[in-house]
This record gives structure tokens, C-alpha cells and sequence, in this order.
């Protein structure tokens, strides 16, 4: 536990005398903290403009998607696939499904090494739902997500290489949704979007 | 900690095996002429010790996405065309990490001479998180010229990876989230970051001379 | 909603939030905040506000500024929230937040000083209600503020991290990606200058 003491005890008399004056507190204008709530939903209303805006979300959720709507979920999400997407023979067998790991630290900055990303999804409905992206092939069958107690969250632990990713989330095998807590990119080549991450923080 | 990270290593590798290993590279799923062009083009990529697994990548995604058939097979083609630009742009680097990092730039129109920039300034260290950020700026409508200066200048600058990585997921956040250009954008957080870096190295200081642009130059 | 009014600290026996406290109302208030809960957000706000006022205060170069910073900080970090994974402890973030908002103004300060400011200007810019500080004259205070401004502000914001918000060396590094060593570093520098601004008039 932290202790602001402790770090001054090593100073100065005269240093710590500052420190002392430096810590007081402000007083705080009593509409400030109204003010500042007010700003920040107000900004939070205003969705940028080139985001979807989900219907009908709950207590404020904004922009997390509801995909238990799936045909607005795909409609934003700008394609749909119809029937199954069969994975190819000989692709790898299901990965047990792993509860939350522990972040890896590089031991240094020249090691490559995969550092362990959690993809979580909103999905109260869905039967199932994988996390699909360059780091596995695409192949949803690689990474099935877990459902969390309430329903409601889908999550999953992925060791990714360091680099820029795209992904999706395969929905019932049938339909992928972009993260919408993720930016996005339109691939060049195809014009189909996908969501991004740029793995690099432990 | 120690026996925690070790496990968590042993877990990726394990986890690696299974991913994206070479023997699961064939292509299936698509129309039979579709699936057997897209697969030479893999194999022809693998014999000649390119990454395989990135046109792979790309045609699963294609199919996922329903890409008419010849549409595949045009996208497999130009990231194996790419993936050999991107080698000889980031000679030595030879991870697949790199590479598939420098074509994803290369899809985006980056210069090559960019990506050989970068690649010089990380010569022995790994520098997928470097292109990746490079490349999201682009994706970002950053002038790929601007892009490649700041992320050059944080790589001479002594900039971690993990700075660098910030610095790219910062900036589409002020891009999404805040509503900045992202020209503007990824020159503040350059500029804030700057001052906690190494000076520039006398021969490289494109970097630093663009201060707070509140209009950059406009992507032609 | 609205939010209830906490007791108004007053001046120079303030105790500081005990970090204790600070943590529990983090752990619940965050997880619904990033939902959306803006009851819970204002919690947090109510938590952090002096403290973030306190820091951006001494942090600018106009210190009038810093409600407008401490602003703009809370509603980036709202903003943020549904991307914020709780890898990193919650108060570094948000002070990671606002040194970003308060060095890029700054920045523009330094380039706006050349602008010539009319009376009207300054007189504008007097808040209406009387800051906390000016309550008492305080030469002390003020002699400390002073010398702190003149610090450059690299080495005043590590200082002001590190001795008045009490984040540890390892936590600061992960903050700004700056060398512990060159973390001490600017502290020392800091102190240095402090001790010898301010010894040599130090009558209180």
C-alpha cells in the first residue's frame, strides 16, 4: 500500500517543507464535479461519426454492442455470412478453454515473445462465440470463448505475437461482428472491415 | 512471478504449436478452382521461404467476409507480391512478425524506402510493433511520409516498444474517441512523448521539426 | 442524477485521502463506470477532483487553466473507459490522462506568450470566486509555487508524481516509459533547485 510519507522521509528538511505546502488540497467549487459529469456524458452521447450507434442500449451502455440482435449487429457490422464457414480438415483441435492467465512481462525487448491479450464480447444471446483473426488464420474453430456466470460476456485469452492485428468475433459460426470496443480498419485488398489491435503492452 | 511467467510461456509456445502451425497452411473452403489457385499460391510462397501463413491469413478473411472467388485469389496474389517487396524493404528481418507487418504497411500504400528506414533503425530488434503503428496512422489517413518520420523518430529516440504501441492505440483513441485528426493527433502525442526520449541523433531529425500542426498536409 | 455535495476541505490541516479508502471506492466504482453508470463516474470524479486540481494547478504554465484541464481529463478518460482493461491502476491512468492534457497546454501557452495581453484580458481572466490558496497570505506558499514554476516541466511533473500524488518510481515509469534512473534523476534535479530557491529565503 502506498504511503506518501514514505518517499518524503528521504528529503530535505527545507524539500519537505514544500512538499508539505504542495499537498494541500484545493477547495472545490461546488459545481464542479456537476460540471465536469455533465461534459463527459454529454460527450459520451455524441458518438463520432463513423461509428454505429446500437439500438436500444440499456442503462447507458452506449456503444457496446448487442449482438442478441443480430441482424442490426450485422447490418453494421457491414457483412454477413450465411450458413457455416467449415473449417478445413486437418486444422488444429479445439484449445481448452483457458480462465484468466496472468500478463507476461518481456524479460527483454529483443525476446519475441507472445504476449497475452483478452478479447471480451457482449453477447448475451448467442450460442456460441469465437475470437477470429490473423493470429489464428481466421479458423474459428481455434478460440471459442467462455461464457462469463451472468450471460451476459464472452471472453477469451490469446498469447498474440507483438504487431498490428485484425480480428473479428464469429457469432453462432454464422456471423462476425467487429469489436465495438476496438477501431477498425478497411482492408485494402477486399474493402471488408475488420477490428484492430496493436499488441505491444504487456 | 518467476514460475507464473515461465508458465505463461510454456502455455504460448504450446498455444503456438497448435496456431497457424506450417503443416495447416492448406486452403480449403472456397470453390474448387478458387481453392486450388489460392493453395499454389501459398505453396509457391513457402518453397520460396516467404511466410505463408500471412496469404493465409488474408484469403480466410476473404472468405469469412464472402469475397467473390477471383477476388481472392487477386488479394492472395498481392500479399504474396508484397510479402516479397517487404523482404527485401526490411533485409535482415526475417521474422514473420516483420513481415507480415511491413506488407500489411505496404498494403496501405507505405513507400518501401519507409519501411527500409525503420528497419534501420531497429537492425537487430524485432520491429512488428513499429510497422503495426506505422501502419495503423496510414489506416488512420496520417500522411504515410509523417507516419513514417514519427515512427522512425521514436525508434532513433530510444523509444520501448511498449511506448511506441501506446502511442499507436493513443492516437486512435483521440481519432475515435476524442474527434482529432489523426495527423494532429499523432503529433501531440509524439511531442508530449519526445521530451522523455533520448535527443535525436544528429543525422535524423526529420522527426521533430513538425511541432503542433493544427492542419497537416491532406492524404492526396 | 444528482450528485450529492461532499464536505468542502478546508485549508492547511487537509488530510490527505487515505490511500485505503481511495482503493475500495475504485474497485466497484470503475467496473460500473465503464458500463456507463454515470453514478458511479461521479463517484470517481468526486474522489480525484482535488487531487487533480491540486496537480494541474502546480503542473501549467497558466494555472487558471486547470479546472478546464481537470475537465477535459475526466472526459477523455469517460470517454476511454469501455477500453480501459484494468491492467493498469486506475489513478496512474488518470493522471497519465491529465499530464498529457496539461503538457500539451503548455505547449500552446508557450506559443501564445509572445501575444500581448491587455488589462481587460487579465481582469477577465480573475476567477469570481476566490481560489483556495488566496485565503491568507501565505509567502511561503507562494514562494514555493514560484520556484516550482521555474523548474522545467519535466523535471516539476516527475517531482509532483512522485512526492505529492505518492506514485512509486516503478509505477511512474510505467506511466511516462522514462528510465528509473532518469525518474530520479529529474527528482533530484527538482529538489535541488527547490532546496536552493527556497533556503535562502526561508524566514516562515
Amino acid at each position: 500500500m502506498r504511503n506518501t510519507r514514505d518517499f518524503r522521509d528521504g528529503a530535505d528538511p527545507v524539500v519537505r517543507r514544500a512538499i508539505d505546502e504542495l499537498q494541500r488540497l484545493p477547495a472545490v467549487a461546488d459545481d464542479a464535479v456537476a460540471n465536469v459529469v455533465s461534459a463527459a456524458a454529454a460527450a459520451r452521447l455524441l458518438p463520432p461519426a463513423d461509428e454505429p450507434v446500437f439500438p436500444a442500449p440499456q442503462r447507458g451502455w452506449g456503444r457496446i454492442a448487442l449482438a442478441g440482435g443480430l441482424v442490426a449487429a450485422a447490418a453494421f457490422a457491414g457483412f454477413i455470412i450465411r450458413g457455416t464457414v467449415t473449417a478445413p480438415p486437418g486444422s488444429p483441435a479445439r484449445v481448452a478453454t483457458t480462465t484468466a492467465i496472468a500478463p507476461v512481462a518481456y524479460s527483454t525487448e529483443s525476446a519475441v515473445v507472445p504476449i497475452i491479450e483478452q478479447f471480451v464480447f457482449k453477447a448475451p444471446t448467442a450460442r456460441r462465440v469465437a475470437v477470429i483473426g490473423d493470429f489464428n488464420r481466421w479458423d474459428p474453430s481455434v478460440a471459442p470463448m467462455a461464457r462469463s456466470s451472468d450471460g451476459e460476456l464472452w471472453s477469451r485469452s490469446i498469447p498474440i505475437m507483438p504487431g498490428r492485428h485484425t480480428y473479428a468475433f464469429m457469432v453462432d459460426d454464422s456471423i462476425l461482428v467487429l469489436d465495438p470496443r476496438a477501431p477498425k480498419t478497411r482492408d485494402p485488398d477486399l474493402g471488408a472491415e475488420g477490428s484492430v489491435r496493436i499488441v505491444g503492452r504487456p | 512471478m518467476r514460475a507464473a511467467r515461465v508458465y505463461a510461456v510454456a502455455l504460448s509456445f504450446a498455444a503456438l504449436r497448435v496456431v497457424g502451425a506450417q503443416d495447416s497452411l492448406r486452403f480449403v473452403g472456397a470453390d474448387a478452382v478458387t481453392s486450388r489457385q489460392v493453395s499454389q499460391i501459398i505453396e509457391a510462397a513457402a518453397a520460396d521461404g516467404l511466410p505463408a501463413g500471412v496469404i493465409l491469413s488474408k484469403a480466410r478473411f476473404a472468405l469469412a467476409v464472402r469475397t467473390p472467388g477471383p477476388k481472392i485469389v487477386d488479394a492472395a496474389k498481392a500479399v504474396a507480391a508484397r510479402l516479397v517487396i517487404a523482404r527485401g524493404a526490411i533485409a535482415p528481418h526475417d521474422l514473420e512478425g516483420d513481415l507480415a507487418g511491413a506488407e500489411a504497411a505496404l498494403s496501405y500504400e507505405v513507400p518501401a524506402e519507409i519501411l527500409r528506414r525503420i528497419s534501420l533503425a531497429r537492425p537487430k530488434e524485432t520491429i512488428a510493433v513499429p510497422l503495426g503503428v506505422l501502419t495503423q496512422l496510414v489506416a488512420d489517413r496520417v500522411p504515410a511520409k509523417r507516419a513514417g518520420e514519427i515512427v522512425e523518430g521514436l525508434l532513433r529516440r530510444g523509444a520501448t516498444m511498449t511506448q511506441i504501441a501506446d502511442l499507436g492505440n493513443t492516437v486512435d483513441a483521440d481519432v475515435k474517441i476524442g474527434g482529432w485528426k489523426a495527423i494532429d493527433a499523432a503529433n501531440m502525442r509524439y511531442n508530449n512523448l519526445a521530451p522523455h526520449l533520448a535527443p535525436m541523433p544528429a543525422n535524423a531529425a526529420a522527426a521533430d521539426n513538425a511541432g503542433f500542426a493544427t492542419s497537416g498536409p491532406k492524404k492526396p | 442524477m444528482t450528485a450529492p455535495s461532499p464536505s468542502r476541505p478546508t485549508l492547511s490541516s487537509l488530510p490527505l485521502p487515505h490511500p485505503a479508502q481511495t482503493a475500495a471506492l475504485d474497485a466497484k466504482a470503475i467496473s460500473r463506470a465503464k458500463l456507463g453508470d454515470i453514478g458511479a463516474f461521479t463517484e470517481i470524479v468526486q474522489a480525484y477532483y482535488a487531487r487533480c486540481l491540486r496537480f494541474a494547478r502546480a503542473m501549467l504554465v497558466e494555472p487558471d487553466d486547470a479546472e478546464d484541464m481537470v475537465q477535459e481529463a475526466f472526459v477523455r478518460l469517460y470517454r476511454a473507459l469501455p477500453r480501459y482493461e484494468e491492467r493498469q491502476r486506475f489513478e496512474s491512468w488518470l493522471f497519465q490522462i491529465l499530464g498529457n492534457c496539461c503538457r500539451t497546454a503548455n505547449s500552446v501557452a508557450q506559443r501564445n506568450a509572445a501575444r500581448l495581453v491587455t488589462d481587460d484580458d487579465l481582469l477577465e481572466r480573475i476567477p469570481a470566486e476566490s481560489r483556495a490558496d488566496d485565503d491568507a497570505p501565505n509567502a511561503w506558499g507562494d514562494s514555493v509555487r514560484h520556484a516550482l514554476a521555474e523548474l522545467p516541466e519535466h523535471n516539476r511533473e516527475i517531482f509532483l508524481l512522485h512526492y505529492i500524488e505518492g506514485f512509486s518510481y516503478d509505477e511512474i515509469e510505467r506511466m511516462t516509459g522514462v528510465r528509473q534512473s532518469a525518474l530520479k534523476m529529474r527528482v533530484k534535479r527538482a529538489s535541488d533547485f527547490l532546496r536552493a530557491r527556497l533556503s535562502r529565503g526561508d524566514k516562515s
